[in-house]
């Protein structure tokens, strides 16, 4: 990478950690789950969010997909959707692997499908479409896949590791939380270089900086949001969930 | 309006498909089918083929992000992997239709500078519109069941010509043998999930509406290819 490209990924992930910094005092429902100190019953609702952005998250890559003109780039999206879907092995893709999480929970596959779709959720969801169907594939790339999934791939294995230290979760439980982390944040860093390398101009990696700190706010209202309606435990009645 | 039941449908899909088709073969596709065209003329035809293969995956990743059935986007997904050659390196397809094209004298260079015809453009800017703006269920039947299930029809004599009139190798006409076999699987998967989704009145006529406008633009493309060689195939007589 030449010095004037790490510079511009440094930039990104500066903007991630500037806007992550203040996310901890802000999320209360993730403070308590760290603490060993929330409710099995609350975390409920919350993997019902969980499984529907995990459920609707290959189709942001396919949108993505669908808008990219570059080859190497959409190989690396379909390399990726291939994973989401485990590989195509049965009962390995992201959804099946959340399933387990909510059945150590508690719930049915039925009862975790049912939602309700919460209002957060839903407009992140629709932030997440709008910005895949119609930026410019490096904007979404760097959207998606380096402040979303990057920011995730990091988060989740801390989640993992304090369900089974505080809830007595196993390690099957929360695989959804620990399995391909580490391939998670290969993956964040392998999309970061086709950024850097694609966004070839100073207007585009200006947009490419805004998506980064747009999705990395919404991510974090996303979040905040969510855990306040889960600890108020404020749901709203059942819609189908994609 | 009623409900039709999936024979019914189908049968009216392939109703739509039948009646578009023409009646008697275009010159140029003739000449194709029998390996009688010249070198130049099949180099004319795969450079427009090109622009239609390159554009497979996009297509199909547009109707996986509209589309809100799970098992649905796990069958794309597969259809995916595969146009992308399984992630083996040089296997996907427009990669394979590349080693046909150099096999028959195109550089790649020539190839990227190639320009698509009016009609060529017209197929492809129809096929991107319906995938990414219709339904899942109406893109699939435009795109799998009338373009890609179409597409695949011609490719057993394509495969026969091309090993036997103009002597290309196996290793040449890759792309021909295994888009025989995944677009074939394609095309069943498709008709399967739109007779499956398409439940009701309204799904169901855009379903046909989108089958008669994609068999139509795609006959249009194939007349433009005979079209666009026509002047060129006179001056070569002339010459």
């Amino acid at each position: 990478m030449t010095s004037e490209n790490q510079q511009f990924g440094d930039e990104l992930w500066g903007i991630i950690g500037e806007e992550l910094a203040h996310l901890q005092e802000r999320n209360r429902f993730m403070r308590g789950l760290f603490m060993g100190e929330l409710e099995r019953d609350r975390m409920k609702l919350w993997a019902k969010q969980l499984f529907l952005l995990t459920r609707t998250g290959p189709r942001f890559l396919s949108a993505i997909h669908s808008n990219c003109e570059d080859f190497e780039v959409a190989s690396w999206l379909v390399q990726n959707l291939y994973e989401e879907y485990g590989e195509l092995a049965e009962g390995r893709d992201h959804p099946s692997l959340c399933r387990n999480f909510g059945r150590a929970l508690g719930m049915s596959v039925e009862e975790l499908e049912a939602g309700p779709i919460l209002k957060p959720t839903r407009r992140f969801v629709d932030f997440c479409f709008d910005v895949t169907r119609n930026r410019h594939y490096v904007e979404s790339l760097a959207g998606i896949g380096v402040a979303l999934e990057g920011v995730s791939a990091r988060g989740a294995p801390m989640v993992g590791a304090a369900l089974k230290q505080h809830y007595g979760f196993g390690d099957r439980d929360v695989e959804f939380f620990t399995a391909h982390c580490e391939l998670d944040i290969e993956h964040s860093e392998k999309t970061l270089s086709f950024v850097v390398r694609h966004a070839s101009t100073p207007e585009l990696r200006e947009r490419v900086k805004q998506t980064v700190r747009e999705m990395t706010e919404q991510t974090i209202e996303w979040s905040v949001a969510v855990g306040e309606l889960c600890l108020a435990d404020r749901g709203e009645p059942a819609r189908s969930v994609a | 309006m009623q409900v039709l039941t999936k024979e019914q449908l189908e049968e009216k899909i392939f109703e739509i498909i039948g009646r578009t088709l023409p009646k008697d073969v275009d010159p140029f596709w003739m000449q194709l089918f029998e390996g009688s065209l010249p070198l130049d003329g099949v180099r004319h035809w795969a450079k427009q083929m090109y622009f239609i293969t390159q554009e497979f995956g996009r297509y199909t990743s547009a109707i996986h992000a509209n589309c809100d059935v799970f098992e649905v986007r796990h069958v794309l997904a597969e259809t995916l992997w595969e146009e992308h050659g399984r992630m083996v390196e040089k296997k996907d397809h427009p990669e394979l239709f590349r080693k046909f094209t150099r096999a028959i004298g195109i550089a790649d260079e020539e190839l990227a500078l190639a320009r698509p015809l009016p009609e060529t453009e017209a197929l492809l800017d129809g096929l991107l519109d319906l995938c990414l703006h219709r339904h899942f269920v109406e893109s699939l039947a435009g795109f799998g069941i009338a373009v890609e299930g179409q597409a695949t029809k011609g490719i057993p004599i394509f495969i026969h010509v091309f090993r036997h009139k103009y002597g290309l190798d196996d290793e040449a006409i890759e792309f021909w043998t295994t888009h025989a076999e995944d677009d074939e699987v394609h095309g069943r998967r498709s008709l399967e999930i739109v007779l499956e989704h398409a439940t009701t009145p309204t799904l169901q006529q855009g379903v046909l509406d989108c089958v008669r406008k994609s068999m139509e633009r795609l006959m249009l493309f194939h007349h433009g290819i005979g079209r666009g060689w026509a002047p060129r195939e006179a001056e070569r007589l002339s010459a």
